[in-house]
């Protein structure tokens, strides 16, 4: 039944048993990115998330609404920009995940392309001289080039991330989660670290395990 | 913190001081999408003001993001195209892990301290096109 990009709109939120711990939306205002890092920070720390991946959560969610922030003022979007976060009960203990949802009014399919291009790209952009002039297009190309930039740095360091077509139409919903508890235990989560970080992973239909560890999400274009 | 004042970005703070020939930009705090801009306009003054040996000092950094990247990135452009060297101060691992993560050390000069940076050589490195 589920295809790999028509999510149902609840096959791509949290499991039905937990709502999430915290919903938000914010106007798409650097202002406010920090805002959202530390909320999602404080409920990291009191779901029990290990210290040493508090750093990590901080940035990849910095990292996701400030790419949300970048494609609204880029689309010239007023909506604003929605995040659960979601502390994993009352699976905790048991797999459950502290969860992040970032969503946007992009589209989702440039943003899987963004993602395809992976860090060679950056590489070669960054080298490039432009000529001497400080052009209005120098710092066009500098937005785009950090845009790509922050996305390569999320897939980078999330061991557990999606890029979805956000429930019920146009957007974008970016999706991440760590494990509960001690660092060690599946940290890896259901994709494998070592998976190339220009591929995006597809959440399946509802698992059908209770409280289980998230099942095959599964690599691909 | 600053909300009632539209342009004073209290997360980020800025210090220029001179090192042999290299012009030094300690920063302070967090670098994200709401206080890179004031970093791009510091290195974009100093550029314009005739610095062509620039090391940013990111040693008092809590919080570097990709926007910050980009606005290093920026800076680091500018300069090569006048001739110049950007050189980075990161003696900070999570800050590291950032560069790494992007592939952008291998872009940057990065140095564990500013005594390393500015040991001179700019002149040198210059002419290698590092």
């Amino acid at each position: 039944m589920p295809s790999a990009h028509a999510q149902p709109a609840t096959a791509s939120a949290s499991p039905p048993q937990s709502p999430p711990t915290v919903r938000l939306t914010f106007s798409p205002d650097p202002a406010y990115v920090r805002t959202v890092r530390m909320v999602a920070v404080a409920v990291a720390r009191r779901a029990g998330v290990a210290d040493e991946l508090l750093d990590e959560i901080r940035l990849a969610i910095g990292e996701a609404c400030t790419r949300a922030v970048k494609v609204h003022r880029r689309d010239g979007l007023a909506d604003p920009i929605a995040v659960t976060i979601s502390d994993g009960a009352p699976d905790r203990g048991r797999g459950g995940r502290f969860t992040v949802c970032v969503t946007d009014r992009g589209p989702a399919e440039a943003a899987r392309k963004e993602l395809a291009g992976g860090t060679g790209d950056i590489v070669a952009r960054a080298t490039v001289t432009p000529s001497g002039e400080d052009t209005g297009r120098n710092v066009l190309d500098e937005e785009a080039l950090s845009i790509g930039v922050g996305l390569a740095l999320l897939a980078g360091l999330v061991a557990d991330f999606a890029v979805l077509d956000a429930p019920g139409g146009a957007g974008t919903e970016v999706k991440m989660s760590w494990p509960i508890g001690s660092a060690s235990a599946g940290a890896a989560g259901p994709a494998a670290r070592s998976e190339p970080a220009s591929s995006w992973r597809v959440r399946r239909a509802p698992r059908a395990r209770p409280g289980g560890a998230d099942d095959g999400s599964e690599g691909g274009r | 913190m600053g909300a009632c004042e539209k342009g004073a970005v209290m997360e980020l703070s800025l210090a220029a001081r001179t090192v042999a020939e290299y012009k030094v930009l300690e920063i302070g705090g967090e670098v994200d999408v709401y206080t890179a801009p004031k970093l791009r306009e510091r290195l974009i003054e100093m550029v314009n003001a005739g610095d062509r040996h620039i090391v940013v000092d990111l040693g008092r950094v809590d919080f570097l993001d990709s926007t910050g990247l980009g606005v290093l990135v920026g800076a680091h452009r500018r300069l090569k195209a006048r001739d110049g060297t950007l050189g980075l101060v990161c003696p900070h691992e999570r800050l590291l892990k950032v560069f790494r993560i992007t592939g952008l050390d291998k872009v940057f000069d990065i140095h564990a301290s500013v005594e390393d940076a500015t040991r001179g050589g700019a002149a040198r490195a210059a002419r290698t096109g590092s």
